[in-house]
């Protein structure tokens, strides 16, 4: 087992024996191999789980011959009716029974093959050879079947424990469409991928990440679509993870992004199976974790994060049009205060005179600049915003009617700020929301500090070197190996059926060439490729 | 997953030439034409530009046929190493004048039209480190931007044309059918720096998928510009007459300002029109930065040029602060101009020799 074998980081070695931990007694003395005798194996067992109360162990005798047996199991991950009814009622009753029956006591030495096939009514039992595989499964929430006389282990699947059920996604729902989300249960997330598509080439393989916490780590992809090299570029990416413990997909997120000096997430990250069997069948890789509900989707590119559901579920015109407000509201979000800025300190001239002359009269008893005035309320807002994400609903509301009347009359009647800016503010914080993705919202949202600076040092300007700024960082930014301003820059015809506006589901025959899908086209029979043969 | 397109694709070729020819002059061209051809400006123009297209398909020839190297190392096989090594610097000397007349030309137009109070010095910092963080990133990031910015660019251009045809006055342009057709000749060599910036299909074949392509897409690259350039020439002077768009110092801006914002949301079109022609003018100063420090660094037969930017940064501050007034930059710009339509009679040169002397590979069915 990792944990009692391995060597601590030479690095840290000498700080550890700073520290002089307490050796443990089981690091000493245990041997790692199995035994034949029952009681030396549960010794084993309790060198290092004695300390823990909910670790159960239960010695029993086995059939009419009483050869000793045990069960190992954590308490609370089982399901304690199958260990009564399935295992321990088969085991200490009716083999017995059979034994009676048949007049004569099973032999010694087949007795293990005897409980594996006639005796454990359980689904999946399997046998394991080291301490090490055992640990692992009994931790995992499986039951360890220990007979006397082997130096092998039986383990049965008995898992069960408290989970949540399936629910809508709270962070994405939609009007039309499936309601059901991920849950924590890996298991629970790979059926609920199952259950959408039943070809056998649909792939879920897992891999363990994180040295104490071996939390299951499933990565899914369809074999014939997903372009073998990303797959391997995942799997690559995930064995190469070495921390101790891991809490949220985010967290794996975080190890194998391509960058981390960027704000912008470059992997979408989603509740919704819906979502993640529709990213599957253009070609991605979807990631999920145990203790998540949230699959990872890759390789990412900038404008899936302005994609909903609901899009591909609502006639193609009303989507494409909504689609385009999501453009815009990123747009507002970034640059109208920035703009603001620019326009009233710089270039009056740009907007309409009367607008103009409003917007001075307005802004006359305002003591600050615009700079200060525009830093001042987006401020202001990200505070109201930050302070009622977190709080509970009913204290909630209180930060809405406060918010509400600090950004909304009173600082205006205070002369701190103008009623042009409390629209601007008002806009950018509307604007932010269309966007879909949370991460990417928020990375959008940020932007428009940078810019006010700008703004409120070169004008228009600014905002114009800003822009050209942030495009560069855009378009050098990968996601596996993928540009992230795809199909834009670089240029993708293709795949802008599905960019600025969604075209109906008929013209969109083919997968996005973006992810370099082995199989192009989505239809069985492909007539531009018969054409070609 | 290593991405396929790391290397530039056809249509990338067509961007970046397209977006390194339509830059800053845009502001200027209408007044320089009309200024020598007077109502047949346009016509000067469009002469020009089917001189210039014709000139780009013989540069583009003449790439093809070295789809491994630069200009640099290529000429050394055709004309020997101390001229092709003397070449190689004038082309960088070449780069390195047009880079600070872009920069110039392009922090002039700002200081006068929207920041009076701001420093040059300030602008041209700020301007060239944007193009150094591009540049930095390699030529297909540069591609990538050149591919993202263009269609605004080319489509703002567009529509401001489009919108002021409203006041088009066909007359304005008639006298152009009575020239001589010498007076639109005379203007070519001024109106060509313009449509420079084809060079950089010299030194990007390395980097392309399908060098086969190039002359195709390179072609295609120009005629954005052509269009666009005859069009603003036309439509400038059909609006205000020959004698004020003459006189005026950027007559695209003048132009763009008689257009009424549709809705009325905005008052002056022309800073909308700015906006954009920002972002031709970065792709533009960014090809060429490019260009010099990688023409300097293959000149010295090194392959990281990205030192060499940092290096000739300061360089190009301080040539660009060195013109004092706009007659000097005008003459400035003139001699660049002149410099680089030698350097294209020398590419026609070159290109004649290889085909005499056989150099470089031949391709045969380009046209599929």
């Amino acid at each position: 087992m990792k944990y009692i074998n391995s060597q601590p980081n030479p690095k840290n070695r000498k700080k550890m024996e700073e520290n002089n931990p307490p050796k443990l007694k089981s690091e000493e003395q245990v041997d790692l191999t199995l035994d034949k005798e029952v009681s030396k194996n549960l010794e084993k067992f309790k060198a290092f789980l004695k300390d823990s109360s909910d670790v159960v162990f239960r010695e029993f005798s086995l059939g009419t011959q009483s050869i000793p047996c045990a069960l190992v199991y954590v308490d609370g991950l089982v399901n304690t009716a199958v260990i009564n009814e399935q295992i321990l009622k088969p085991m200490m009753y009716q083999i017995a029974l059979l034994e009676t029956n048949l007049n004569q006591p099973i032999q010694l030495d087949k007795i293990f093959e005897v409980v594996k096939l006639h005796t454990l009514t359980v689904g999946e039992v399997r046998e394991v050879k080291t301490l090490d595989d055992a640990f692992l499964r009994v931790l995992s929430g499986e039951v360890a079947v220990i007979i006397d006389g082997f130096d092998k282990i039986l383990i049965a699947n008995a898992r069960g424990w408290p989970q949540r059920g399936i629910q809508e996604p709270p962070s994405e729902v939609v009007i039309r469409g499936p309601r059901e989300g991920f849950t924590e249960t890996l298991r629970v997330n790979t059926a609920l991928l199952r259950r959408k598509i039943k070809d056998p080439n649909l792939v879920i393989r897992t891999v363990q990440v994180g040295r104490r916490g071996k939390t299951d780590v499933a990565y899914a992809y369809i074999k014939g679509v997903a372009n073998q090299e990303l797959v391997e570029e995942v799997e690559r990416r995930l064995n190469q993870i070495d921390v101790d413990i891991f809490l949220d997909s985010s967290q794996i997120e975080q190890y194998i992004q391509d960058s981390y000096l960027t704000p912008f997430p470059q992997i979408e990250v989603t509740e919704r199976p819906d979502k993640t069997v529709a990213s599957l069948a253009e070609g991605r890789v979807a990631i999920l974790m145990d203790n998540s509900p949230y699959a990872l989707i890759v390789p990412a590119t900038f404008y899936q994060f302005f994609q909903s559901a609901e899009d591909y579920y609502e006639r193609w015109i009303l989507a494409s049009i909504i689609r385009l407000l999501r453009w815009s509201g990123a747009i507002f979000a970034s640059l109208t205060p920035a703009l603001y800025v620019a326009i009233v300190s710089f270039h009056p001239g740009f907007i309409p005179t009367n607008l103009a002359i409003s917007i001075a009269a307005a802004r006359a008893t305002v003591p600050f600049p615009a700079f200060v005035e525009a830093l001042l309320m987006e401020l202001t807002f990200e505070l109201l915003r930050e302070a009622g994400a977190r709080l509970p609903r009913a204290i909630g509301q209180t930060i809405g009617i406060v918010g509400g009347l600090i950004i909304g009359d009173a600082a205006v009647r205070a002369g701190i700020t103008s009623p042009i800016m409390v629209i601007v503010v008002a806009i950018t914080a509307i604007a932010s929301f269309l966007i879909p993705s949370y991460s990417a919202a928020m990375a959008i949202r940020l932007l428009r500090f940078p810019f006010i600076v700008l703004a409120a040092i070169f004008g228009i300007y600014g905002v114009i070197l800003g822009f050209i700024i942030l495009s560069v960082h855009l378009v050098t930014i990968k996601s596996f190996g993928v540009s992230y301003m795809t199909p834009q820059a670089p240029m993708r015809y293709q795949d802008w059926k599905d960019f600025f506006i969604r075209l109906p589901s008929q013209v969109m025959m083919r997968r996005p060439t973006s992810t370099y899908p082995v199989d192009i086209d989505r239809r069985d029979q492909d007539p531009i490729k018969e054409e070609t043969q | 997953m290593k991405e396929r397109s790391d290397r530039l694709s056809n249509i990338q070729i067509l961007f970046i030439v397209s977006s390194t020819i339509i830059g800053v002059t845009v502001l200027t061209l209408p007044r320089t034409a009309t200024e020598l051809a007077k109502a047949g400006g346009f016509i000067a123009t469009f002469i020009t530009g089917v001189l210039m297209a014709l000139m780009l398909i013989i540069t583009a020839l003449l790439a093809r046929r070295f789809p491994n190297s630069t200009i640099i190392e290529y000429s050394k096989e055709i004309i020997g190493l101390v001229p092709a090594k003397i070449l190689g610097f004038v082309f960088f000397f070449y780069f390195i004048s047009i880079v600070t007349t872009v920069l110039r030309l392009f922090c002039d137009a700002i200081k006068v039209l929207l920041l009076e109070n701001t420093p040059l010095e300030v602008l041209i910092i700020t301007f060239l480190l944007a193009a150094v963080y591009l540049c930095l990133n390699g030529i297909s990031s540069i591609a990538k931007i050149c591919e993202f910015f263009e269609p605004l660019v080319i489509g703002t251009m567009l529509l401001v044309i489009v919108l002021s045809l409203k006041n088009f006055n066909f007359e304005e342009l008639l006298p152009a059918f009575k020239q001589d057709i010498f007076e639109w000749i005379h203007a070519v060599p001024t109106l060509a720096i313009s449509y420079l910036g084809f060079e950089v299909l010299l030194f990007i074949t390395p980097y392309v998928q399908d060098a086969s392509k190039v002359v195709k897409y390179g072609f295609c690259g120009i005629l954005p510009s052509i269009f666009i350039y005859s069009l603003f020439v036309a439509v400038t002077v059909g609006i205000a007459g020959v004698e004020p768009v003459a006189r005026s110092l950027y007559p695209t801006i003048q132009l763009a300002r008689y257009i009424k914002f549709p809705g009325g949301f905005a008052e002056r079109f022309d800073i909308f029109f700015m906006i954009f022609w920002i972002l031709g003018a970065y792709t533009t100063l960014s090809s060429y930065l490019y260009l010099s420090s990688v023409s300097i660094t293959r000149l010295l037969g090194l392959r990281n040029y990205k030192p060499f930017i940092l290096l000739i940064v300061p360089v190009i501050y301080m040539l660009a602060l060195f013109p004092q007034n706009v007659k000097e930059i005008s003459m400035f710009s003139q001699y660049v101009s002149y410099l680089g339509l030698s350097l294209l009679a020398v590419v026609v040169v070159l290109y004649i020799l290889a085909v005499i002397l056989k150099k470089g590979e031949i391709f045969k069915n380009d046209n599929k």
